[in-house]
């Protein structure tokens, strides 16, 4: 099935460079099977650099892509940004499904530091910050992408100041900005 | 919030500044009071701000994916009429699962196919959807058939197909051990099912070994069509990029065109078919050595030739007989493991084309390399072509190859030879139905095959005659849509001569069952004249085939002088009558027989006249009258009657002038005027009045550069202007300009080489670069230059060679290489190499005399003999000097007197121009000189 895949993959990005938007969607797929590639390893390494982990992920499928496809890849961040919205797609699909129904009275873990925190918990707080990244988007949409790609991307300020073509000191000042919108929203949850 | 922006601009500053001056700094009044608000609430979270610092969701996901797709969770579950019992395989986007009817009507094992949720967005659906409708139309008994499909309570989309229990078809072969004619049944059976789908427009794109399962029965069953495509939808949907784009599949077995996103057609399908074969014949790919590295095997699938089945299988049959008589005592595991050690390192050494991967099983197939040398390795090889056209057309053409192999009768591949390559494109399989380098052969070929077939199963009258005219229209669509609107596109030459053969088998078919159809017996005119055009039109790019255009067109001829008596006020008919004459003569021309092309341009000529005579004010009759004028012009010119040429020219501009004064914008015509100025420089120089010549030469190349400029991609007159360079080039060697030539025939060349570089199985390209490079060769001479000269000759000498092996009846390119060899001779005679002068011209003199003796009036030929006798004497005098001194004065004598000989009996003839003259009195001297050495 592998090998299928892979073909699959080729496929994509050649309709993706020839123009067809559709094609960001057909690498869900891929980024998919990264992605729990990814948490198989998250979880035997228990929480031993994680973060490191998670921008590994975009590297890595970014590395996997051009060469499973043996296509030269042209935009490299525009990539890291798809895979970043393609992770929130996958990671928000798979956080409604273990996240408990009575939503709002759990708190809000932003980390993971305490190991006692329950699956549906943690699949809570994905959705509410999904949610708030969502009314952020309306209000600034540019702190929004950066906040996907840093959250669901896992990607550092270089790469997200490549990323959208400004430079890192801008990226900076607005995710820190960002960041007091959103905590402020999140309390209110 | 609107002011959002102003707000997080302000809170940065704040957040830079400590406690104390944050205060004062929301204390400006210029900040209003709701700002200040809002500024002062976001203050509040700076410190829980810091926790989302290094939040990430993927660490927040730990444990999510653990119950892993939840396939567990789905057996059991019913999708309509079917209860999920295991799960089968897993793929991207989709999972597969056995299934069982569940209503108990009767036991039905099945594969579902189910889109995972995760996965189940609108491009994901589309593509889904995509697979279960190319299953829907494919019901064949060798391919996994669609049971039903539908959408579950989520919505989310599952399709059910056949259960096909069986393994995959080369292990099936190895477990069973079948024999090499069990094999090729078996794969037969898989090309059925492969041209079934190609009927039906559908490409699979992937098939390999790991899709094609036999069952039980021992019948092989095609699966997954999840990447194919179907070719009509690219008709409805014409965009070029849904057009060019593709899907590389799995490596191994994707062909080059894949590789290289270019087009994909059916013939995509065939290459697959050629490495599957070639795995089931030898337990091997083709280039399975370099699968480690994707690139490695890339490169190899595009320009490395595959080795032939047999050796492959002879190798390795080789090399396990070394590893198993080395190691005889270790233990059979051992064995196996131990070559693997080993084998890396001698691997390195040997650079056998086999390594240790291939030897880990070296008796999965129970073959042996003798049985398939020879036809199968034919076969095989012909599947597996870089050049899509130039494989199977099909994939029942393959099995039908394969069968006639088995019966013992002569199969139709044939080794890849340079002959076969160069004639390729002219003496294809006629039965050939599918073939393509554009994807619309493919599209329009497989229409056209599928309406054929279906008009023939139809019985019904009414039907029949509507899918008739399909046909033909579709074949007419061919020609006159397709084939002008790539004509002139560099590169084209292959595919435009595949287009039009393809139509013209069609309308053969077509005209057999309806003969009295004269429009269809128009159409079939014009159809042979369209091959003959690519065959070997001198004025369009062509491959060089002149024996095949002129029996092309003169079957066309044949069909219009018939048509045309029944109808001889046809304008149209009469004006492609011209057009018939015209172009024969062209080819009479150019092999040198000047009586016969100007018996047949007189005709054109004559017909042409009476058109403009009955329509005065036609635009394009002048033009095309003005155009045959100028044609036969260059009887006169060939002939030597350089007056008589330019009576015709002027005439012929005169024309043209008027024209482009209509339509000034009209740069078809702009060109035509303009060259007309180049051409009667050109005669004017061969009449030695250079100096009218140099201004309307450069007259000429200063009105046609801007215009051509315009169009870089157009051959036809790009060519134009290269014949211009070419000419002006000559007359600054009249005039003793070498500079100035040399660098006219350069640019000349360079354009000669750009076309050829874009379309590099174009005959008259390459000629032209030939041509041109070896006038190059003889202005860099006049410029002092003469090795820079040498080099350029012989590497013109060489396109010649090889372009009189392509087509040994152009008479034109025999005379080329006999002609270059004097011009060397000559170079070598400048740079006092009296040996390898004459040793070229001996060869030089020997190709001219075959090339008089097939046209006693070629005057060129007989002009260049005579000089050709004269410098072999002239080397002969030279080497006089250094040894033999009397034998070699004697034979110096004997070939100048023959030289002399020959001129003289030309210039009796008035077939010389003014300057031999001096020659003639040169070589006087010279043989007066050579007798007092001699004493006589």
């Amino acid at each position: 099935m592998k090998s299928h895949q892979t073909s699959e993959i080729t496929q994509i990005l050649q309709d993706w460079n020839d123009g067809n938007e559709d094609a960001q969607e057909l690498l869900l797929p891929f980024v998919y099977n990264e992605l729990k590639r990814q948490a198989r390893i998250l979880m035997s390494n228990e929480r031993s650099n994680h973060t490191l982990q998670t921008t590994a992920l975009v590297h890595e499928a970014f590395i996997k892509l051009s060469k499973q496809s043996g296509i030269e890849w042209k935009n490299r961040s525009h990539f890291y940004g798809i895979v970043s919205r393609l992770m929130r797609q996958i990671l928000v699909e798979h956080a409604r499904r273990h996240a408990s129904n009575k939503r709002g009275n759990n708190p809000i873990h932003f980390s993971i530091d305490d190991i006692q925190v329950s699956v549906e918990e943690r699949a809570n707080t994905i959705l509410v910050l999904d949610e708030v990244l969502e009314h952020l988007a309306k209000l600034d949409e540019t702190q929004a992408k950066i906040v996907e790609m840093k959250f669901f991307g896992g990607l550092n300020m270089d790469e997200i100041a490549e990323n959208l073509g400004v430079s890192k000191r801008k990226i900076g000042r607005e995710w820190q900005s960002a960041r007091l919108w959103l905590s402020r929203e999140l309390s209110k949850k | 919030m609107e002011n959002w922006q102003k707000v997080k601009e302000l809170l940065n500053e704040v957040l830079d500044l400590d406690t104390l001056e944050r205060g004062k700094f929301l204390n400006n009044p210029k900040i209003d009071k709701e700002t200040r608000a809002e500024i002062e609430s976001l203050l509040v979270f700076e410190k829980d701000s810091e926790k989302l610092v290094n939040l990430s969701a993927i660490d927040l996901s730990r444990g999510f994916f653990d119950e892993d797709d939840s396939a567990n969770a789905l057996i059991g579950q019913t999708f309509g009429a079917y209860k999920v019992i295991s799960e089968l395989g897993y793929g991207g986007m989709g999972a597969v699962y056995l299934a069982e009817r569940a209503d108990g009507k009767f036991s039905q094992r099945v594969a579902l196919k189910l889109l995972k949720r995760e996965m189940n967005t609108a491009a994901l659906r589309r593509r889904f959807q995509h697979e279960r409708e190319i299953l829907e139309s494919l019901e064949h008994p060798n391919i996994a058939r669609l049971l039903n499909a539908g959408t579950t309570d989520d919505k989310i989309p599952y399709i059910v197909m056949e259960y096909v229990e069986g393994i995959q078809i080369d292990d099936y072969c190895n477990k069973n051990d079948l024999e090499l004619n069990e094999r090729l049944d078996l794969f037969r059976e898989v090309c059925k099912a492969v041209d079934f789908a190609h009927r039906n427009l559908i490409v699979h794109r992937d098939l390999k070994p790991s899709n094609i399962l036999v069952n039980k029965d021992g019948k092989p069953k095609l699966l997954d069509f999840g990447i194919s495509k179907i070719l009509s939808d690219e008709i409805k949907n014409t965009d070029s990029a849904t057009i060019t784009k593709l899907g590389v599949m799995t490596p191994s077995y994707a062909s080059p065109e894949q590789i290289q996103s270019k087009s994909v057609t059916t013939a995509t399908d065939i290459y697959s078919l050629g490495v599957i074969l070639y795995e089931l014949l030898s337990g091997h790919r083709p280039f399975e050595t370099k699968e480690q590295d994707l690139r490695e095997i890339y490169k190899a699938i595009i320009e490395d030739n595959p080795p032939l089945p047999s050796s492959m299988v002879k190798e390795i049959t080789k090399q396990f007989k070394e590893i198993t008589e080395a190691k005889t005592q270790i233990q059979p595991n051992e064995k196996a493991k131990s070559f693997l050690d080993n084998s890396s390192s001698e691997h390195k050494k040997s650079d056998t084309k086999v390594n240790k991967t291939l030897l880990t099983n070296p008796h999965r197939i129970n073959l042996n390399s003798n049985s398939i040398r020879g036809d199968l390795d034919n076969i095989v090889l012909k599947a597996l072509r870089k050049e899509p056209e130039r494989r199977y057309s099909s994939a029942e053409n393959l099995s039908e190859d394969i069968k006639r192999h088995l019966r013992g009768l002569p199969v139709t591949a044939r080794p890849n030879t340079f002959s076969y390559r160069t004639e390729k494109f002219i003496k294809r399989n006629k039965a050939s139905v599918f073939a393509g380098g554009l994807i619309f052969i493919a599209i329009f070929g497989g229409i056209v095959a599928t309406l054929w077939q279906a008009r023939v199963a139809q019985a019904e009258r009414t039907k029949s005659e509507r899918r008739f005219n399909d046909v033909r229209k579709l074949a007419n669509s061919f020609l006159f849509e397709f084939s002008p609107m790539i004509e002139n596109l560099p590169g084209s030459t292959p595919a435009r001569e595949l287009l039009v053969k393809r139509a013209l088998e069609y309308l053969d078919n077509l005209s057999k069952e309806s003969s009295s159809d004269l429009e269809l017996q128009r159409e079939l005119a014009k159809a042979y004249e369209k091959v003959g055009d690519v065959q070997g039109n001198p004025y369009n790019p062509n491959i060089g085939d002149v024996r095949g255009a002129l029996i092309s067109y003169e079957k066309a001829l044949s069909i219009r002088e018939k048509l045309s008596k029944d109808d001889l006020n046809n304008l149209t008919l009469q004006s492609d009558l011209a057009q018939n004459y015209a172009i024969l003569g062209d080819l009479q021309s150019n092999g040198g027989d000047y009586a016969k092309a100007e018996t047949l341009y007189d005709k054109s000529l004559e017909l042409r006249e009476k058109l403009y005579k009955n329509n005065p004010n036609d635009f394009q009759i002048r033009a095309k009258l003005a155009k045959i004028i100028k044609t036969r012009g260059y009887i006169p010119f060939f002939d030597g009657d350089n007056k008589k040429a330019i009576e015709y020219y002027e005439r012929s501009q005169d024309i043209y002038e008027k024209l482009h004064n209509e339509r000034p914008s009209d740069d078809q015509v702009a060109i035509d005027y303009a060259f007309m100025f180049v051409l009667i420089g050109e005669a004017q120089g061969w009449n030695s009045d250079l100096e009218n010549a140099k201004i309307n030469l450069e007259k000429g190349l200063d009105m046609l550069i801007p215009i051509v400029k315009k169009y870089p991609n157009d051959q036809s007159f790009q060519r134009t202007l290269m014949l211009a360079y070419n000419k002006r080039a000559a007359g600054y060697e009249d005039t003793e300009e070498f500079a100035k030539s040399v660098n006219n025939y350069q640019k000349g060349v360079e354009i000669a080489e750009n076309i050829l570089k874009h379309d590099p199985l174009s005959f008259t390209a390459k000629r032209d670069v030939a041509l041109g490079s070896r006038k190059l060769a003889q202005a860099l001479d006049s410029a002092g230059k003469s090795k820079e000269g040498l080099v350029k000759m012989l590497a013109s000498l060489e396109i010649f060679k090889e372009l009189n092996k392509a087509d040994p009846n152009n008479s034109e390119v025999a005379y080329d290489i006999p002609n270059s060899q004097f011009a060397i001779g000559e170079t070598y005679l400048g740079l006092k190499d009296y040996d390898s002068a004459l040793k070229i011209l001996q060869t030089s003199k020997a190709g001219m005399e075959a090339v008089l003796k097939a046209n006693p009036t070629n005057i060129y030929a007989a002009r260049t003999l005579a000089y050709t006798l004269d410098r072999i004497g002239k080397s002969y005098a030279a080497l006089a000097e250094k040894r033999d001194r009397q034998e070699n004065l004697q034979k110096a004598l004997e070939f100048q007197s023959a030289g002399l000989k020959n001129l003289n009996k030309l210039k009796a003839e008035e077939n010389l121009a003014e300057y031999d003259d001096e020659e003639i009195t040169t070589i006087q001297k010279e043989i007066k000189k050579l007798e007092e050495n001699l004493g006589k």
